[in-house]
Formats: C-alpha cells, sequence, structure tokens
C-alpha cells in the first residue's frame, strides 16, 4: 500500500529518535484520553445538578476533576508539541545534511547537467514539509485523531446510538477529504516541477549578476524572472487553490449537515425520554471534540501526502548511485607522480567520442602542456586523470597501477587543480586556503600564502587572513583569486598538478607574481598545464597537441616549431598577433 | 450499590488526596512519574463519578 510506504518513509527519519518519539506517543495517547474525558464529565455534572443539587461536595469535586483533566491534558499536549518540534528540527536537519552529503559525492556527471538552484530547491522544500509532517502531524494530528477515537469509545458506552450517529459522521469526512485530496496531490508534483523551474532560474541569475549588469540586461532578466513566477507558477498554483477551495467547501457543507443530523437525533431521544439532558449536553461536547480535527484532517491529510510527494522527489536524487570511491583499492605508499596513457577513448555520449585513441607518458617530475583549440578536448582529458569520468577504451596508469584499481580517494588527494576561472568560498581567506588540508596549522597556511605570492596583499588588508573573501571570491582581483588557489593548491603538497592556464586574463605585474608563485608550485611535480597562450610553456618537458580528440603532435617546443607543423601555426599565428598588439600599443 | 452510603465530604476528601498526590508526583518525582500517577488519579476519580452518579439515582 502506499500509504504504507510513504509511512516508512517517514520513519526512516524518525528511526534515530526513535526512543524519544515512543515516549511523547505516549504522552500524547495520554493527553488525548484526558481531552476526551472532559464531554463525559460536564455530562455527568449537568445530570448530578439536575438530580441531586445539594450535593455540594460531590459538585465541588466534578468541578475539580474536570479542571484537572483539561489542565494535564493541556500542560502534557504542549510539552508533546514542544518536543516534538525540537524533534522535527532535527529529522529536517538529518534530512539536508544527508542530501547535501549523497549531493556532493555524486559523480560529476550528475553535476553537469542538472541545475544547482533546481537542486537547492528541493532540498529546501524537502526539509520545509518534513519538519512540517513531523510537527504538526505527528505530533499534534495523530494524539487528535486519537481523542476522537477515545470520545466515540467513551460515548459507546454512555450512549451507543449518538456514538453511531458520530462515527458515521467522522468516516463520511473522512471519505471526502481522502477522495478531493488525491487531485490536490497530483497537482502537487506538477506544483513542485514548477516551483524548481522557477527557483533554479533565478538562482542561475542571481549567481550571474555580473553578467547580468554588464549586459544591462537587468530589464530581460526581470520579465525571464516574472514569466517564470507569475504566469507558470501562478498557473499551476490557482488550479491548486481552485481544489483546495473546493475540498474545504466540501467539507464545510458535510460537517453541518452532519451536525444537525446528530443533534437532531440526540434531541429527538431526550424528548422521548431514552437520554438524560447531561448525556445530551455531552453527545454535543463530542461534536465539539471532533469538530476541529476533523477540520484539520483535510489539511494534514494533504500536508502529509503532498509533503511526502515532495520528500520523495528528493528521495530520487537520493537513490541515485553516488561515485564508487573503491575504498577498498590500492593505495600507493610514495607515489612518484608518473602517468601513462595508453590507448584511451573517452564519450560522453555513445557514437560522440572526445577523445581517442591516447596514448603517452608524463614522467615523475615532468611539465606537460596540452595545447589546442578550445573544445578539442583538453578539458577531458585531465578530467579523467581525476576519474571524475572513467575512460570507455584504453587505460591511465599512475606508477605503473591502473587508477581504477586505486582508491579515489587516494587519488584525488594527490592531485591538485587550479582552474582557470576561480572560486573561492564566501569565508575568510584563512579557510579557503585550508580547504586544501582541513588540518592545516596557521603556520602551514601562512606558509602557502607566502610561497604563493599572497601573504603581502592578504597583511594588507585590515583583517588579514580573516577577511571574507566574498561571494566566490568577489572581493578580490582575478590575480589575488589566483594565488589564494595556488596557496590551496601548495598546502596539499600533491604529487601530480593540473593548471587550467592560469595566466591566461591577467595584467603583467599580476602574471609576474603568478608565475613565480606557479613555478615555486611547480617544481618536483608532475603537472599537467592546459595552455591557451604558448609563450608560457616554451620551457615544458613535453607539449602534446590535441585536435578532434586525438595527438597530433608530441614534442618540446623546439622539436615542433622545427616540424612547422600544427603547433608551429598555432605559434606563429599568436605570435603575429602579439606583434600586432605591441606596434599598436 | 444504591444501599452505600457516603459521607458528604468524601467526594472532596477524594479529590484532593488524589490531585496532592499527583502533584508530588510531577514536581518530586519526576515528570514521566508525574504523568503515570495522573493516568492512575484519573482513572480512580472516573471510577467514582460513575459510582456515585450511580447512587444519586
Amino acid at each position: 500500500m502506499e500509504i504504507l510506504n510513504e509511512a516508512k518513509l517517514l520513519w526512516k527519519y524518525l528511526k534515530k529518535y526513535k526512543r524519544e518519539v515512543q515516549r511523547l506517543a505516549v504522552f500524547a495517547m495520554l493527553a488525548s484520553v484526558l481531552g476526551a474525558l472532559v464531554p463525559f464529565i460536564y455530562g455527568r455534572l449537568i445530570d448530578v445538578i439536575s438530580l441531586q443539587p445539594q450535593s455540594f461536595s460531590f459538585i465541588l469535586a466534578l468541578l475539580g476533576v474536570w479542571t484537572l483533566a483539561s489542565v494535564s491534558s493541556a500542560f502534557i499536549s504542549r510539552t508533546v508539541g514542544f518536543r516534538g518540534s525540537a524533534i522535527g528540527i532535527k529529522a529536517s536537519n538529518d534530512l539536508t545534511c544527508n542530501a547535501v552529503s549523497h549531493i556532493i559525492n555524486l559523480p560529476l556527471s550528475f553535476h553537469n547537467e542538472k541545475k544547482t538552484g533546481e537542486i537547492f530547491a528541493r532540498i529546501q522544500r524537502a526539509d520545509r514539509y518534513l519538519f512540517q509532517i513531523i510537527d504538526d502531524i505527528v505530533f499534534w494530528f495523530l494524539p487528535h485523531l486519537a481523542s476522537i477515537l477515545f470520545g466515540i469509545v467513551i460515548l459507546f458506552f454512555v450512549e451507543w446510538r449518538l456514538a453511531i450517529g458520530i462515527v458515521f459522521m467522522v468516516l463520511g469526512y473522512f471519505a471526502i477529504t481522502i477522495y478531493k485530496t488525491k487531485p490536490l496531490v497530483e497537482k502537487q508534483s506538477e506544483l513542485n516541477k514548477a516551483y524548481e523551474f522557477a527557483f533554479g532560474n533565478l538562482y542561475d541569475a542571481l549567481s550571474n549578476v555580473r553578467v547580468i549588469k554588464s549586459c544591462a540586461a537587468e530589464g530581460f532578466q526581470t520579465v525571464k524572472t516574472e514569466r517564470d513566477f507569475k504566469k507558470k507558477l501562478a498557473k499551476v498554483f490557482k488550479n491548486f487553490v481552485g481544489l483546495w477551495y473546493s475540498l474545504h467547501l466540501w467539507q464545510d457543507i458535510f460537517y453541518a449537515l452532519a451536525f444537525v443530523v446528530v443533534f437532531g437525533g440526540a434531541i429527538l431521544l431526550l424528548s422521548r425520554g431514552v437520554i438524560s439532558s447531561g448525556k445530551l449536553i455531552m453527545s454535543l461536547g463530542y461534536l465539539g471534540l471532533v469538530r476541529l480535527p476533523l477540520k484539520a484532517f483535510g489539511f494534514h491529510w494533504k500536508a502529509f501526502r503532498t509533503g511526502i510527494t515532495t520528500i520523495k522527489r528528493l528521495e530520487e536524487v537520493l537513490a541515485s548511485d553516488t561515485e564508487d570511491f573503491n575504498e577498498e583499492g590500492k593505495i600507493i605508499k610514495n607515489p612518484q607522480g608518473e602517468i601513462e596513457f595508453r590507448n584511451v577513448s573517452f564519450s560522453y555520449k555513445k557514437g560522440k567520442p572526445v577523445l581517442k585513441n591516447i596514448s603517452f607518458v608524463a614522467p615523475a617530475g615532468t611539465k606537460i602542456a596540452l595545447v589546442g583549440g578550445s573544445g578539442e578536448g583538453k578539458t577531458t582529458l585531465v578530467d579523467l586523470i581525476s576519474l571524475y569520468f572513467k575512460p570507455n577504451k584504453g587505460k591511465i596508469l599512475l606508477d605503473g597501477i591502473d587508477i581504477r584499481d586505486l582508491n579515489l580517494r587516494f587519488l584525488r588527494k594527490i592531485i591538485a587543480y587550479v582552474p582557470q576561472e576561480i572560486s573561492l568560498f564566501n569565508d575568510t581567506v584563512k579557510n579557503n586556503i585550508r580547504y586544501g588540508k582541513p588540518d592545516a596549522t596557521d603556520q602551514e597556511i601562512i606558509w602557502a600564502a607566502k610561497a604563493a605570492n599572497a601573504h603581502q596583499f592578504i597583511e594588507s588588508f585590515p583583517q588579514k587572513y580573516d577577511t571574507l573573501v566574498g561571494e566566490r571570491g568577489i572581493k578580490l582581483s582575478t590575480g589575488q583569486k589566483q594565488r589564494i588557489a595556488i596557496a590551496r593548491a601548495l598546502i596539499r603538497n600533491p604529487k601530480i598538478l593540473i593548471l587550467d592556464e592560469a595566466t591566461a586574463s591577467l595584467d603583467s605585474e599580476s602574471e609576474k607574481l603568478v608565475q613565480q608563485a606557479l613555478d615555486r608550485l611547480i617544481k618536483g611535480r608532475t603537472t599537467f598545464i592546459v595552455a591557451h597562450r604558448l609563450s608560457t610553456i616554451r620551457n615544458a618537458d613535453k607539449i602534446l597537441v590535441i585536435q578532434k580528440g586525438r595527438i597530433v603532435e608530441e614534442g618540446t617546443h623546439r622539436e615542433l616549431i622545427k616540424k612547422k607543423g600544427v603547433y608551429w601555426k598555432f605559434y606563429s599565428l599568436q605570435f603575429r598577433l602579439k606583434t600586432i598588439e605591441i606596434t599598436t600599443k | 450499590m444504591a444501599g452505600l452510603k457516603v459521607n458528604p465530604h468524601f467526594d472532596l476528601f477524594l479529590f484532593l488526596a488524589v490531585i496532592s498526590f499527583i502533584i508530588f508526583c510531577f514536581m518530586e518525582i519526576s515528570l514521566l512519574w508525574g504523568v503515570v500517577s495522573l493516568a492512575g488519579g484519573m482513572i480512580i476519580l472516573l471510577w467514582w463519578i460513575v459510582l456515585r452518579t450511580e447512587i444519586l439515582r
């Protein structure tokens, strides 16, 4: 049954707090019994007053019991509610943390295809709904439902005819609610998708504010956002609200009719002398007791079903396989850093190869440059070394061992990557460098910053190493960001280094500083440089020229220039451009 | 039951005795004991309410 599976899903998040949940469930039951007793007590009170008004002491005691039952019921249900909320917060935090941990462990191919904002919206909505379900339903609605049940049981002992009336009323109400909620749940998944789409785009826009501003596209973006929210989302929402309204209307009408029928029946029984006036008041009390949970049932049933639908959407992501870190894989004790590609072929999509039959050896400690136009497969080639993707054919060997047999965490630990577009966390300078080695001491951080030519400018900030760098490092210049990224790579002391042409977009002063830092970083490590400007790779030990996924030329700068092939063409083109630049200056 | 005679002040005495015990459990022992004594106390009092109203008839 679907509802059972859904309850199981919910239990998955509550299981951790099993003891507390069990204890609260007992308390909640007690509160429900106490709540359900109140109409019984005042019903009896009415009877006592009408039968023997002079029994003053008993009336007083009854009033006392009534007060005791209501006060303790209120006290216990508030305690249950309060502690239940605390469990709700803990469980929803667990959900978010698990989801984030799972998602960052998913392979890069997943992240390349999904919008960050969409994933973000999924997590956020699932988190909110899980809290709502636990807080409102598990610890509020279920105890109230128990009140209804106890109330009916008590009424059965007191006056079975009225109890049957209330049972029919409750069942009818539930039937209407369940039937009318079905389309609402279907609409909810549509609404979820619309929300994720709209927030995905919104996130995209906010993370690209610079582009929007530089293109003066604020107006265009506003129109786009309005279209997402006001048209697409609002349309789904309107349908949703319509169904919601119809559900409430049906519920209200049914309750009003059922109330009249049950109450009318009670009056009839009183007029025939079957029941006492105390029992009439009692049955009225039970009708009132049933009213609030019944009204809430519609809301909670919908919240539960729709909430679970939302959590299931996140579960879909959580069900996808995380990267296989091959924890049992080999670990090389003293890795040298020799990399060999042996007939490696790779494609992202079947039939569209990106790399074809790549073979080369990068001896430990050498500097290998990859040259070629954009989209020729240079970045893919270096991504394969970190095993972000697995080659379809052939092998990549590290010190003679196939990297697929290695422990993936070990492999990634000995590789550092300095990308062209540096992305920093919105945190302090210190923490950004520490990301490379979480257990690094302050001295190590300063050492890395000094080696990366970053210490001087960091010291010039008023808060020095505790300066916040802003979203993705927006408060720093490109050169400064690169030097922090180099420090982050240096602190890890990697064996293999991958540089995505770090000096591509710098002024000559920054370039000099970054280049110095890079030279220090490269020393003694196998380095792969994805080169865009050929002037920086003249002293590389080996240059691989890649075209359409194949290595078309291989050799040192001098050898390749002599050859007058593809590299020579690239080189002379850039050299000519540089000469033109100098003459125009 | 109808033959049972009840001292007119016994109802109040029973109520006060039970409530004092419940308060004592809540304040001096623990929440759990308080809840348990509350449950027990309520059962006693309710049984008494049913019995007493039957006697009145």
